[in-house]
């Protein structure tokens, strides 16, 4: 359609008269926009309904009187039947079966089809019939029952949350019959518990030991009361502070080790020095040609190739009799020394017992160490675990009254830090977002074709 | 030749694994991986020597022990855990297409993770998990204090709050509180159960937020809570069975089936009620004689006498804690935070009520005569009572701590009140300096002082309650009886020198033959304590090598922070004493300044 209007406009423009002698002619330089719109029309009238322009304003509307009249209050009964009548109409949910279109069913008549059990032999139902009243059951349906019976016994023996109903800590019953294993193989026996499921496993020693010897509920500075004592409050707030003051000064360390160090740079600069780096070995052209280095000498690589020299037999036998002649000579000396030393021995016996000390004393320290550590959080991860701050309250949030208090801190982050202290938890991230992945972009090929 | 040793196939390199070697062996999700952990108590671990255990590999990594995971891999729940994988997928298909049948379908099939045996292994006696019951029951009081529409699935906060209104009302049966300490973060409470201190932390009202959330991650806090919520409930149900308390819980004169009136929710009218705290619960086989009445048995195995005595000290002051209130009739006013008072009043044994309106379970009205305190926190009340006392709620943790009704004058209403310090001493505070103000809270003896010093101004103060300086004490400044016993005799013969020798001599064998009459030898009263510094000092040359030094830092940390509370006492008598010398001038001039005007 829209390609041989185009034709048309444009012959239009060229020529004022087309002749129309063919058939084919005729259809090509004849426009049918008006007669199909027409049909359009026709048809998504029949499919709609009347297009709303052309009928007339008594058949859309009706002038509504109801209100006036006593009538038109209605009942609560009467509002409840409506309502009921508006339900018989077709259910939501079929609406999708319901015809669009006011086109009429091209089929006139359509047969009715039989439901399958109106379509079931007759003597197929006499046997049916007399099963059921006897009780017979076939394959089918007593599977099914057993299968009812096994799911029903499972439901009831599956365990509710919020129950407790026994003693846990009481001594359980055994859950088999003793066995006599007077006169049975010790692997007879192994097989019996094990299958038996009377061998529990051995639970580890570090699943009931403590992770740490912080305790769980630290105890709590006094400041932190709602009415805390003057001294207790300032305590409290000047260990804060000089927390934070350690804070700023290790920040300003590094601060000053490290964007302090450099200078600032401007564009200018940086960009004077890239081209500088950048024709670092380009024969430069500001200072005129650079001449071609000619010394008059032969070319040599800056890496020498190496060559396999060897000794002259006799320099090596030389050597290695120095060498051994060297050893001998220590030997010697140490044999010397040997002696010599059995005159030293208080000295020794002194020396040793000082290094005795020291070791000692290195110990204890060693010792002091590890039982601080057992209160340090541990590395349990990649990242390292950090203090969270402490709660506290400025002096003029105190009120002095259970009413005025100001509550402070958040008891769930406590608890979540505390465990992360207990080494319960490795220190993490918390990500508020996840991380969906990267999503690669890219147009439809049907959808490529009209961009063209 | 043997064969030859492969690396890291004993030792520390064949004790660790890496977590995601344990994911790979376990078959499970990390999340899953995460969730199993958390039940069963197995947490990442530090190596000694960190590139031993990763087998060359000098990164960080989290690690396990390798024992625990094949622990894990024997855990029954592993295969629910990979069930319910599945079924989560099916489940978020269904989602998607918005079959929500399907969803119903699959939801129901979700399995319930079963963590008695669990709780049994890690906790092997009841004890430990009494031990172990700080951190499952700030949580869950916690998680009870959650509002049920949010972040929090609502059977959650439901389920934390039955099981701690459970616990506080066994708290409250066994009377078992004993410090209270209202911070800026919430309520600390500890209670003392089968010989183990338990404390957790309750938030105050409405302190929950967005915030709460933000912070963590809390599908890892979430796992806990479902570890602890059936630990708690099994704990429960044994605490309950030891007072001969019906589990759950029920008050005596309700009975589902029996209530004629036609309740909506029955199991809602009973939790409310046994939630105001306020109901006696029904005790299988009649009520438990109220006090029992246990003295300390004398055990021969305690030798030392003063431990002795102050075990006894303590078990009665426990006695007089547990019926502090006993006799009381309280009445909480309605800007008064309810539960916290109504838990520790309880607890202490006094009688409570509230206004009608504010909460269900109210037993008086605030119009009876009986009442004694009426708890309230604001400037002014309106119509006053001349039968009661109208105090300040922190009267009443003070009294906790004090283990004494404190003199109410100080609470009274609009009365600025005394700091509320703190019952948690860590030990480190020992040696320090106390001001006479906390040295009150902790004896009761010393309040009485402070209380008469404060009252009596023109006694002299701090003369009877400080004590001398701390330094050492002079010894050795005894005289010994042997050398009074020989002056004695020189004396004698001083005398009797100008007689005869004959007679000296006579008189002397006399004087030998005499029998006199046996005087009894004092007891030097420092000798016990010489002997004992003596054996002290032995006892310290005998310290090991390995410890000397350590000790001796210890023994000059102990000194310095001895002398340093010694000068802050000695500052605070000299402040005091200028005080008071500036109230007698003052009261002179005054007296003075009358005379002259009259």
């Amino acid at each position: 359609m829209t390609k041989t209007d185009n034709l048309s406009t444009e012959e239009r423009k060229g020529r004022k008269r087309v002749s129309k002698k063919n058939k084919i002619a005729w259809r090509k330089h004849c426009s049918t926009k008006d007669v199909d719109l027409y049909l359009e029309e026709v048809r998504h009238e029949e499919r709609v309904g009347v297009n709303f322009t052309t009928v007339e304003d008594d058949k859309l509307f009706y002038v509504d009187t109801s209100l006036n009249s006593e009538e038109g209050v209605k009942s609560k009964a009467e509002r409840k039947l409506e309502a009921k009548k508006k339900l018989k109409g077709v259910p939501k949910c079929f609406e999708a079966l319901v015809p669009h279109t006011s086109v009429p069913d091209p089929v006139i008549k359509r047969n009715r089809v039989r439901t399958p059990e109106e379509r079931k032999h007759p003597i197929k139902k006499k046997i049916e019939a007399y099963r059921k009243a006897n009780g017979i059951l076939t394959a089918k349906e007593r599977i099914a029952a057993n299968n009812r019976r096994i799911h029903k016994i499972k439901k009831e023996n599956t365990p509710k949350s919020c129950e407790f109903t026994k003693d846990l800590w009481a001594e359980a019953p055994p859950k088999y019959p003793e066995v006599d294993f007077q006169w049975l193989h010790p692997t007879t026996r192994g097989h019996v518990l094990k299958h038996t499921r009377q061998i529990e496993k051995k639970v580890p020693e570090s699943v009931i030991n403590k992770t740490s010897e912080v305790p769980a509920i630290e105890a709590p500075h006094p400041g932190v009361s709602y009415n805390p004592s003057y001294l207790d409050h300032h305590s409290l707030l000047t260990g804060i502070v000089e927390k934070e003051n350690k804070l700023i000064k290790e920040e300003k360390h590094i601060d000053r080790v490290t964007t302090k160090l450099f200078s600032a740079v401007t564009e200018r600069q940086t960009h004077s020095s890239w081209i500088k780096e950048m024709s670092q070995g380009l024969p430069q052209t500001k200072e005129g040609p650079v001449k071609e280095e000619d010394d008059g000498k032969e070319y040599q690589a800056v890496n020498l190739p190496t060559k396999d020299k060897k000794k002259p037999r006799k320099t090596r036998k030389n050597i290695r009799l120095a060498k051994e002649e060297l050893n001998q000579r220590k030997l010697k000396a140490i044999e010397k020394k040997k002696v010599a030393d059995i005159y030293k021995l208080k000295k020794i016996v002194e020396n040793v017992e000082k290094d005795e000390l020291k070791s000692l004393e290195k110990q204890a320290q060693i010792q002091k160490k590890n039982e601080l550590k057992k209160f340090e959080p541990k590395r349990l991860a990649k990242l390292k675990f950090e203090e969270y701050e402490e709660e506290f309250s400025m002096p003029f949030d105190l009120s002095g009254s259970l009413v005025g208090l100001k509550p402070e801190g958040n008891l769930l982050r406590d608890r979540f830090m505390s465990m992360q202290k207990r080494n319960i938890l490795q220190p993490t991230v918390f990500q508020r977002v996840r991380n969906l992945g990267k999503k690669k972009a890219f147009t439809k090929r049907s959808h490529k074709e009209e961009q063209k | 030749m043997g064969k030859m040793k492969k690396k890291y196939e004993s030792g520390e390199g064949a004790r660790y694994i890496t977590r995601n070697r344990a994911l790979k062996y376990l078959q499970l999700t990390l999340k899953d991986f995460r969730r199993l952990c958390i039940l069963k108590g197995i947490y990442p671990r530090e190596p000694k020597n960190r590139k031993r255990a990763q087998k060359g590999d000098t990164s960080i990594r989290t690690l396990y022990y390798k024992k625990d995971i094949q622990f894990l891999s024997h855990e029954p729940n592993i295969w629910k855990l990979r069930e319910l994988k599945v079924i989560y997928k099916k489940m978020c298909r269904a989602k998607s297409l918005k079959e929500k049948d399907d969803v119903v379908k699959y939801r129901d099939r979700i399995p319930l993770l079963k963590l008695d045996h669990i709780v049994k292994e890690r906790y092997p006696t009841f004890i430990d998990a009494l031990r172990d019951l700080d951190d499952c029951l700030t949580l869950l009081f916690l998680f009870a204090a959650f509002p049920k529409t949010g972040k929090v699935p609502e059977k959650y906060v439901t389920f934390s709050r039955r099981l701690t209104v459970e616990f506080m009302h066994y708290v409250i049966a066994a009377k078992a509180l004993r410090k209270v300490f209202i911070s800026i973060k919430g309520y600390y409470f500890q209670a003392e159960i089968k010989g183990q201190s338990v404390t957790w932390i309750v938030p105050h009202q409405f302190v929950i937020d967005r915030g709460h959330y933000m912070d963590v991650d809390f599908q890892v806090m979430l796992n806990f809570v479902d570890f602890y919520q059936v630990l708690l409930g099994f704990v429960n149900f044994r605490l309950y069975h030891s007072l001969n308390m019906t589990y759950p819980p029920t008050f005596p004169g309700y009975s589902a089936v029996d209530s004629e009136k036609n309740l909506v929710d029955e199991e809602v009218y009973a939790s409310e009620r046994i939630a105001s705290l306020n109901v006696d619960l029904a005790r299988v086989g009649g009520s438990v004689g109220e006090d029992e009445e246990e003295g300390i048995d004398e055990f021969p195995m305690i030798e030392d006498q003063e431990q002795l005595e102050e075990l006894k000290k303590k078990a009665e002051q426990v006695k007089t804690q547990k019926r502090l209130f006993k006799g009381l009739k309280i009445f909480i006013n309605r800007e008064v935070p309810r539960e916290p008072l109504v838990f520790v009043i309880r607890c202490l044994g006094g009688q409570v009520s509230w206004s009608k309106t504010t909460f269900i379970g109210a037993t008086f009205d605030e119009s009876d005569e009986t009442i004694t305190h009426q708890i309230v926190d604001r400037p002014m009340v309106d119509k006053q009572y001349i039968s009661r006392y109208y105090v300040q709620p922190q009267w009443v943790f003070d009294s906790v701590n004090a283990c004494e009704l404190l003199p109410v004058e100080k609470y009274f209403i609009g009365a600025v009140l005394p700091p509320h310090l703190s019952p948690f001493q860590s030990e480190h505070k020992l040696d320090q300096y106390m001001p006479p103000e906390e040295l009150a809270l902790q004896d009761p003896e010393m309040a009485k002082q402070l209380d008469e010093v404060s009252g009596d101004e023109s006694s002299e103060p701090g003369e009877d309650d400080i004590e001398g300086g701390s330094c050492d004490e002079d010894d050795g400044e005894v005289e010994s009886d042997q050398e009074s016993d020989e002056k004695m005799k020189q004396n004698v013969e001083d005398v009797e020198e100008g007689m005869d020798e004959l007679e000296k001599e006579r008189q002397r064998k006399k004087n030998m033959m005499s029998v006199k009459a046996g005087k009894v030898v004092p007891a030097d009263p420092y000798a016990s304590k010489k002997q004992e510094r003596e054996d002290y000092r032995l006892r310290v040359t005998m310290i090991r090598n390995k410890h000397r030094k350590l000790y001796h830092s210890m023994v000059k940390g102990q000194k310095k922070r001895k002398t340093e509370a010694w000068l802050l006492r000695k500052k605070r008598t000299r402040y005091e004493e200028e005080q008071s010398q500036k109230r007698k001038e003052q009261r002179r001039e005054q007296i003075l300044a009358q005379a002259e005007a009259s």
